[in-house]
């Protein structure tokens, strides 16, 4: 017994590291099959009420910062009225980018209001800063009836496109797993022609997502640019929702079946708004 | 040399393990974000030693796990193991204005792509070509850029200094 204590009270330093590395070592060899986990959950609720309101303290000194931004803009814009140069230029300028964030408004409300499906719309509030995983975070939870699985869409190229699926709630919040993510899978077929496959991401550094297991004589009937959309077939996802476009077809001749590369028809990038479906009957 | 208070640097590296996925998410090249948390641990560690710098690590690692979509865990090895390096280099190296924030930071990013890539054989195998990709080198570069203007931030703020090497 003492011997144990001479023993930690000389490698202190060392005895913390390893408890350290082993406590997260379980941790992950624990959680490593699923990004849920009770322990994470409560972990994620605690912090999740902090993160929302740092969100909107960055809003809001970001909207403070635009202000300032926007009152040189006035003073200078003063300056050249006074000197009666270039003014209706800039009050041009000024409208075309009303008209087309007036535009875009329109769209997205549009949208909101033909889509059949029973919808709440979502703010994206966080993304995920690393490399090796992509999701990010919406500001409706479950008092806005909001529910593990429930299917995210957004409005693109004039189509309902599906985002990906929520995986972790809070009140509050949402975590969304997005379609790029390469844990997301999505019974997928082709709009045309039919022929049923599936689909998962390849990570945010792509973009892009593979549609594996379609049949080989499907080969002829697809093309570039073919849609494909969500089967609908025992998934969580609606039918028909709208995924992305062929973007390759590989076909091995060691492969029985097909595999097409599919740009996504939403821009992750630029992301801001989305649709969550409450109900998918 | 005068050893600083563990907690304001921990509560720091919290804050901004906590403001990183939300409020910093406009800063990115190619969606390749930088780990600020990384940065400020590399040189909080090398500023509070070895067991300062491993148990800061941990924690704000265990933050970030909680609040993104990696398996609990995943990030308090790294930090911890990055705590731990950078923590032995307290006293032992002269950190400048450019160089060695620089070297620092490439280290850093190598060893925790290093530490993903074995946890992704290991636990997660879905992500191990993630760990391979072309984003790792714009997130070296992009730490390289920022590591000097981190770490003259906080000088300003006294959080870090210039240290000669200690005579042992």
């Amino acid at each position: 017994m003492e011997g144990l204590r001479r023993f930690l009270s000389r490698h202190r330093n060392g005895v913390v590291f390893v408890v350290l590395i082993t406590i997260s070592t379980i941790a992950i060899g624990t959680q490593s099959q699923s990004v849920n986990s009770a322990s994470k959950h409560l972990g994620y609720s605690i912090f999740a009420s902090v993160q929302s309101s740092a969100a909107e303290v960055g809003h809001f000194f970001g909207n403070f910062f635009n202000s300032i931004g926007e009152l040189r803009r006035i003073r200078q814009e003063y300056e050249v009225l006074q000197e009666k140069v270039s003014e209706y230029k800039t009050i041009e300028r000024d409208i075309l980018d009303l008209q087309a964030e007036n535009n875009q408004l329109r769209e997205l409300l549009d949208f909101s209001r033909k889509t059949p499906l029973s919808h709440v719309a979502a703010r994206i509030i966080a993304k995920e800063p690393g490399l090796l995983f992509d999701g990010f975070t919406v500001n409706r939870g479950s008092t806005h009836g909001i529910a593990e699985d429930t299917p995210v869409i957004a409005y693109a190229e004039g189509f309902s496109s599906l985002v990906g699926k929520v995986v972790e709630v809070t009140d509050s919040t949402a975590k969304v797993l997005p379609i790029i993510d390469r844990s997301c899978f999505v019974a997928a077929k082709m709009r045309e022609s039919r022929y049923e496959g599936l689909l998962h991401g390849l990570g945010a550094a792509d973009g892009m997502v593979e549609m594996t297991y379609v049949k080989k004589q499907a080969k002829n009937r697809i093309q570039f640019g073919d849609l494909v959309v969500t089967s609908g077939f025992r998934s969580i996802y609606p039918e028909d929702l709208y995924i992305g476009r062929v973007n390759a077809i590989r076909a091995p001749e060691w492969e029985s079946s097909l595999t097409l590369e599919i740009h996504p028809l939403v821009d992750f990038t630029r992301l801001e708004y989305v649709f969550l479906i409450l109900e998918t009957e | 040399m005068r050893k600083k208070n563990p907690f304001i640097y921990a509560v720091i590296l919290l804050v901004c393990a906590l403001l990183q996925n939300s409020v910093f998410t406009s800063l990115h090249i190619a969606e390749i974000r930088p780990d600020f948390t990384l940065l400020l641990l590399v040189f909080f560690a090398h500023q509070l030693g070895t067991m300062e710098g491993k148990i800061i690590g941990f924690l704000a690692g265990l933050m970030m796990d909680m609040l993104g979509m990696a398996p609990l865990g995943f990030h308090s090895l790294i930090y911890t193991v990055i705590g731990h390096l950078f923590g032995l280099t307290r006293g032992k190296v002269y950190v400048d204005s450019l160089t060695i924030p620089v070297i620092f930071a490439i280290a850093a990013t190598l060893i925790t792509i290093v530490t993903s890539f074995i946890i992704s054989i290991a636990f997660l195998p879905l992500r191990l070509s993630s760990v391979l990709s072309i984003g790792v080198l714009i997130q070296i570069g992009m730490h390289a850029v920022l590591a000097p203007f981190i770490f003259a931030l906080l000088r300003v703020f006294k959080l870090c200094s210039e240290h000669e090497t200690q005579m042992l």
